[in-house]
């Protein structure tokens, strides 16, 4: 017995940050937040161009799935260092969940690429119950939905970690003969 | 009310995952998100190890699976040589329990991803308390070291830790300073990869 993703290929998957906002400055730093200079330059998560370039550039190489960090709507507003540059301390606390929106939607799109989440800083199993059922009933939730839609099956279902960071991921395999 | 919730109340003031009813819990759960939407998904764990004896404790460790998991991802950002997670594992006991954890996943057919990454330096945002030593540079050696380890364990999956995290220095996506160097490499590996997958099923 094997492990597939639904179209029968082994699960190679990259870590996706959806969280960049296009300012990748820090003062406090070196100035800049990176060693290196991305060919789309200090990019916003938010420009679909951008995501769909880079699941096409992923897609070519090999990649079918991104594994993208995530924290559901009005958790964005964690602070998690005390310098406050943490990424999760978003100052829109729902734009890395509508960038995770614009990334499904292009995944589908673009046909045999899978989309991730992992789910940060859930201790709880209540929070664990709630973004779970979050995920699962967009719509239902906060009024924020992808599209006013459920989540496409099969790109997203849920897993959890019994680690003490009590981090959360998701995906969907199929386990199952080919035949 | 969500109907999903009702099932489940009885676990909603648990704080902590490891206990006697977790299997129970996510037993309730996927049951009721089959009931409620059809999908009857598959629960993985991501293992970031704090401490050597991590692997033991939850990766490999059978209660992690017996607790309600169908398998988990190996979650190593730091090269077993340098970071203060694995300063005491040596590389042949690391490689020797990802080899174990992989034959009790493929024994009770489990899941298992194991992680590879070009590097993995996050001064640029953590500039407190980040010891040199602790640090990875990003390098196409690194990368091509990790896959080469993966796949002669020829695991379930592989996760490349990141495609785009620049402000930890470990992203794959192409730069002005290195190209498309880094992608080129994991296509190399990953065709190796998915030939062999794809003989398993003829």
């Amino acid at each position: 017995m094997k492990w597939y993703l639904p179209n029968y290929e082994p699960f190679i998957g990259a870590h996706y940050c959806l969280w960049y906002r296009g300012d990748w400055t820090n003062s406090r730093v070196h100035g800049s937040r990176t060693e290196y200079t991305p060919i789309r330059g200090s990019y916003q998560s938010s420009d679909e161009k951008v995501i769909r370039e880079h699941v096409e550039e992923a897609k070519g190489h090999g990649i079918n799935v991104f594994v993208c960090s995530w924290m559901p709507p009005e958790k964005g507003r964690r602070k998690v260092t005390p310098l406050e540059v943490s990424p999760w301390n978003a100052v829109e606390p729902n734009y890395e969940d509508e960038n995770l929106a614009k990334l499904v939607d292009i995944a589908e799109e673009l046909q045999d690429f899978y989309v991730v989440v992992i789910l940060e800083w859930n201790r709880l199993r209540e929070e664990f119950m709630e973004d779970t059922t979050y995920a699962l009933y967009r719509e239902d939730t906060k009024g924020i939905g992808i599209n006013g839609k459920p989540l496409p099956y099969p790109a997203l279902t849920r897993s959890a970690t019994l680690t003490r960071s009590g981090t959360l991921s998701t995906v969907h395999l199929k386990k199952q003969s080919p035949f | 009310m969500i109907p999903l919730r009702k099932s489940l109340e009885h676990f909603r003031d648990s704080v902590t995952w490891i206990c006697k009813e977790t299997e129970e819990f996510f037993k309730l759960l996927v049951k009721s998100i089959k009931d409620e939407i059809g999908i009857e998904p598959y629960f993985m764990g991501l293992q970031p190890p704090r401490n050597p004896l991590d692997m033991l404790k939850c990766g490999v460790h059978p209660r992690y699976v017996r607790s309600g998991l169908d398998g988990f991802f190996d979650y190593c950002f730091a090269d077993i040589r340098v970071g203060s997670d694995y300063k005491k594992l040596q590389p042949s006991l690391y490689a020797s329990l990802r080899s174990r954890a992989l034959e009790e996943a493929k024994h009770n057919e489990w899941f298992v991803g194991l992680m590879v990454n070009a590097g993995w330096d996050d001064r640029y945002i953590v500039p407190h308390g980040r010891k040199i030593s602790e640090l990875v540079p990003r390098s196409p050696l690194r990368l091509h070291s990790c896959l080469i380890e993966v796949l002669k364990l020829n695991p379930d999956g592989i996760f490349v830790c990141s495609y785009n995290e620049w402000w930890e220095n470990s992203g794959i996506e192409s730069t002005i300073e290195f190209g498309d160097t880094y992608l080129k490499i994991v296509k190399y590996y990953v065709e190796k990869y998915k030939n062999v997958k794809l003989s398993e099923l003829l």
